[in-house]
């Protein structure tokens, strides 16, 4: 949707109007930020990256071919670094397995229940309890609205696999939602 | 679609992303005040280089094939262990990981391509 303009933007930024750089910062932050805040959950810690990608977008602008859309490559820049920022983090940051996942879903969910008043954050207190690639993934597809083909560039892996692994995210999901309103979920769909 | 596909569709349109505060854009614009874009680099290797040691590789695999398939009459003698027609299953081999690799590049022409038209 904003494709023509960001290009335009782009080439008035390399024309040396760097003030125009604030319109695509304004424009995806929010989408930058939940995507790295999927991967670091610590809210200063996301805030910080997002920042990081914003500036070594900017340094590497004249590199963007437009090959893909900007948000495509932007998203793949926040991907690496969020990703490269959890290694640099070493032993502190531990992806739970599945088995510690349901288990923590469980005790989350039943804790976070009464505060979900909305639709809204409902979701997104589901989406927080998947693990970080699988949330990642469910708001590249649904959030930022890349399709399956980019989400493989974003996350560098074949289309196929891609497609796969958003299935299962899906389906986590479904059973996090299922989980925690059981057959009351409707109440969940109808506020 | 049954009805519960259109509640999951519903709770997903529900998403909205999540905001950071408010000073985000001046913090990013008052760390760029001093930087400027980056030149394009050249590309690390040249792509020449890469396409002449490709030569050579592919040179060398073909004198090798044709010294097998001239020379059989003259092999060393430990060739005759190997198994009847073993030549022609390398070259088979060889012929399916060809396959295997230009079914890769093509793939990922098509990748490029679907990428350019979904802009």
């Amino acid at each position: 949707m904003h494709q023509a303009q960001d290009v335009d933007i782009i080439q008035s930024i390399l024309q040396g109007n760097k003030a125009a750089y604030a319109v695509l910062v304004e424009r995806y932050q929010s989408y930058v930020y939940t995507i790295i805040n999927r991967l670091i959950p610590v809210r200063e810690e996301a805030e910080d990256v997002s920042q990081e990608v914003f500036v070594k977008a900017y340094l590497s602008l004249a590199g963007f071919k437009g090959t893909s859309k900007f948000s495509t490559w932007l998203y793949t820049i926040a991907h690496t670094t969020a990703i490269s920022h959890l290694r640099k983090s070493g032993p502190n940051v531990v992806f739970a397995d599945e088995n510690t996942m349901a288990a923590i879903t469980d005790n989350r969910t039943a804790f976070h229940q009464p505060q979900h008043n909305t639709l809204r954050s409902a979701v997104n207190t589901c989406i927080k309890l998947l693990p970080p690639d699988d949330a990642e993934i469910i708001t590249l597809f649904y959030m930022a609205e890349q399709s399956i083909e980019e989400i493989g560039v974003i996350m560098r892996m074949e289309p196929n696999t891609a497609k796969v692994k958003l299935h299962r995210a899906r389906q986590k999901l479904k059973d996090i939602v299922e989980r925690a309103y059981g057959k009351e979920k409707t109440l969940l769909y109808r506020n | 679609m049954t009805q519960e596909d259109n509640t999951y569709k519903n709770l997903m349109d529900a998403l909205e992303p999540e905001q950071p505060s408010m000073r985000f854009t001046k913090n990013v614009m008052d760390v760029i005040e001093g930087m400027e874009v980056a030149p394009v680099s050249k590309r690390y290797v040249n792509p020449l280089v890469v396409k002449g040691i490709a030569a050579v590789l592919i040179l060398c695999i073909l004198i090798s094939i044709f010294v097998v398939f001239t020379a059989a009459g003259s092999l060393p003698e430990y060739t005759n262990k190997l198994p009847q027609h073993f030549s022609l299953y390398l070259l088979g081999i060889n012929i399916v990981l060809l396959m295997i690799l230009a079914e890769r590049w093509l793939s990922s022409k098509k990748r490029i391509q679907d990428l350019q038209d979904n802009r």
